[in-house]
């Protein structure tokens, strides 16, 4: 499981406001998405380099989340460089086509995904589930215009995310049980491979939704006072 | 859609996306799961069916915002048009549940599930076409990726979607249709 948790610490961006770490996010992946050659590439290196110097994180747990990716990123950057052919191959073999643009292709896809990667990791550990809440709410406000209930949903949003690792544990709990029971999530045919995921899907979704049952029992207990009744 | 207090459509619907979120993950024993699978799509399609489309909706944009951001899955280069195509499937699947009435629940849910996928389908293509890929995507690849790759995963979801949905309502957390 990646871990996502908030690392407490003092440096610029914990204290930084979260609408403006938020909109900050939003700016920065927007700015590396539409960068597309070398000059992009270094100002996006610089760019989070600075971040990471001014969280004063471990490197090590910045970095984390790409272990995961590392082969989705290799076989993306393969998937590009092997086969997209746009007619001028540099070596062909049957579909496969290596060509100057097809690596360019995928280098600034794998690059995109590392560099937005990062960013996600810095915002996450250096902003608490409340904060997050806020930012979102203040972020989307300008809506409320529109008559969207900004409230609600940062508050959905604040909700999904403190379920998010509790849902983890709960599946994590039913895979075991049913691993007692004698079920093999990883081996058999693809039929006995979805039979058994049966028995894990649904008894999750039953817990999920008890879950939040039992939530909106309490926040209604509680008052709670919706936005607009109009998203109703 | 089921008749429920606003403030339980709420907070089913912040389950639902963290769903979004964590299901993926269950699915990883399974090879290229995200693609034939579609694992993301079931909360989804469920926030849709059981709270209405305007909370179908919202699963659909926060999902795989949320997700994108945790797990990185989808890419962020997939994001745009995943977003679109989902809360395609969350708006259709509750207005079409809110329409239509057969008299059977479980019709019903399987005209709206139909329906979603069809049109969900159809946006993500259009998307595809006209905005995210322009001359790369071409209708074959939209054919094999959207009907044939993720076939079984649409079995999957219309066997699945119906039988959580009984499974939730003898466990007497979402009331009956009719």
């Amino acid at each position: 499981m990646i871990d996502l948790t908030y690392q407490t610490g003092d440096s610029i961006l914990h204290r930084m406001n979260p609408t403006h770490k938020f909109l900050g996010l939003l700016i920065c992946t927007i700015i590396i998405l539409v960068s597309k050659n070398l000059a992009g590439t270094i100002i996006a290196a610089v760019l989070i380099t600075t971040l990471i110097l001014l969280s004063k994180l471990p490197i090590k747990k910045v970095f984390a989340p790409l272990k995961s990716l590392f082969f989705f990123l290799i076989m993306i950057f393969l998937m590009n460089a092997l086969f997209f052919n746009n007619g001028d191959c540099l070596y062909s073999y049957h579909s496969i086509c290596i060509s100057y643009k097809g690596i360019e292709q995928g280098y600034n896809i794998v690059l995109h995904t590392i560099a937005i990667t990062i960013l996600s990791s810095i915002f996450i550990r250096t902003t608490t589930s409340i904060e997050i809440m806020r930012g979102i709410e203040n972020t989307l406000r300008p809506l409320r215009i529109f008559h969207i209930p900004t409230k609600d949903i940062s508050l959905i949003m604040s909700i999904a995310l403190q379920f998010i690792p509790v849902f983890f544990n709960d599946i994590d709990r039913i895979r075991k049980a049913q691993i007692a029971r004698g079920a093999n999530f990883n081996k058999g045919s693809i039929i006995t491979r979805i039979q058994s995921i049966f028995p894990l899907v649904i008894p999750a979704f039953i817990s999920a939704f008890r879950r939040a049952d039992e939530l909106s029992t309490a926040i209604e207990a509680r008052g709670f006072q919706s936005d607009y009744e109009s998203f109703k | 859609m089921f008749e429920m207090p606003y403030t339980k459509k709420t907070v089913i619907t912040a389950a639902c996306i963290a769903l979004c979120a964590v299901l993926p993950m269950a699915f990883h024993a399974f090879p290229n799961a995200g693609d034939i699978w579609l694992p993301m799509h079931i909360p989804v399609l469920l926030c849709g069916l059981i709270c209405g489309p305007k909370f179908g909706v919202l699963c659909g944009i926060m999902g795989p915002f949320l997700s994108s951001i945790l797990t990185q899955m989808p890419p962020a280069a997939n994001l745009p048009s995943m977003i679109l195509e989902l809360s395609c499937y969350g708006f259709v699947s509750g207005f079409v549940i809110t329409r239509i009435k057969t008299g059977k629940q479980i019709t019903d849910i399987l005209i709206s599930l139909v329906c979603a996928m069809i049109a969900g389908r159809i946006v993500y293509g259009i998307a595809n076409a006209a905005i995210f890929n322009i001359g790369r995507f071409t209708l074959n690849g939209w054919l094999v990726s959207s009907f044939v790759t993720s076939l079984p995963g649409i079995v999957f979801q219309m066997i699945l979607i119906p039988l959580i949905i009984t499974a939730l309502q003898r466990a007497l957390i979402i009331p009956d249709k009719y």
